[in-house]
């Protein structure tokens, strides 16, 4: 795989979404594209950034004792 | 594989049993759905919604078309995402009527910090105090993403849903809900990264 690899492969992949055919391709060229590598760990970041934002958000207690 | 499958199916059945008991009026049923899934249901409409007030609002209203409907749950899909599914349109139909969407979380006074609200106690007030600005700045972010990516980044990245899943809540294709997630978060990514 000579051409960089598209942000919606990567996305999946991250998810653990890929398709086989598609994972292995993609190890294969991630294995020696260092800028597919960044954009991976880029979007990793966001990923986890939003997971990070929200997950301590707390109801309102009155909510939870209604 | 097996196990999945096994795990699959007794989730199902208890959908299925809780669903029975409130049909025929254990209030204890709907208690526990209440229990498992308030805060998953709040966290949307706050993501959503941009507005805790707004997001306790949409969460209550959830809660009660959930209660007039959950008699007639027949385990077509998984409570869980049935219950998304009820709460993102409750969602949508409010949010579109009364106002734009994600006003605020991130314009909230300073006198009153998103962090004191925060509930992890493992923490010190100063990783709470940076976790609450990296939060509004995320919240401030993804409320410039289109409200399609943005969903099915929330149900992805804050929610935890498969893919699969996805697809059912927002009755889209799988290969819809993967091209959504990756431009919503390109999109964030750029906005995150432009200091917005």
């Amino acid at each position: 795989m000579n051409l960089h690899v598209s942000s919606e492969i990567l996305s999946a992949y991250l998810d653990g979404e890929s398709r086989p055919a598609e994972t292995r391709k993609l190890e294969a060229h991630l294995a020696s594209c260092t800028s597919c590598r960044g954009r991976l760990d880029a979007l990793r970041g966001v990923a986890r950034a939003v997971e990070r934002s929200a997950v301590r958000a707390a109801p309102p207690a009155w909510l939870a004792t209604r | 594989m097996k196990a999945a499958t096994i795990t699959s199916e007794a989730v199902r059945d208890l959908d299925l049993d809780l669903a029975e008991r409130h049909r025929v009026g254990d209030v204890q049923a709907f208690d526990e759905v209440y229990a498992r899934y308030e805060g998953m249901v709040y966290n949307l409409a706050l993501r959503l919604s941009g507005d805790r007030d707004e997001a306790a609002d949409l969460t209550q209203e959830t809660f009660l078309r959930i209660y007039r409907h959950l008699g007639s749950f027949r385990g077509r899909s998984a409570l869980k995402t049935w219950i998304f599914r009820i709460a993102l349109n409750h969602c949508r139909d409010r949010l579109s009527r009364f106002r734009p969407p994600m006003q605020s979380i991130a314009e909230e006074t300073e006198d009153e910090p998103f962090s004191v609200r925060l509930t992890d106690p493992g923490r010190d007030p100063e990783e709470l105090a940076v976790a609450a600005d990296e939060s509004r700045r995320v919240s401030r972010c993804l409320a410039h993403v289109p409200h399609a990516f943005r969903e099915a980044v929330i149900l992805r990245d804050l929610e935890g849903l498969s893919y699969e899943e996805i697809a059912e809540v927002l009755g889209v294709r799988m290969g819809t809900v993967r091209s959504r997630i990756a431009r919503g978060r390109e999109q964030l990514r750029t906005l995150l990264e432009g200091g917005t």
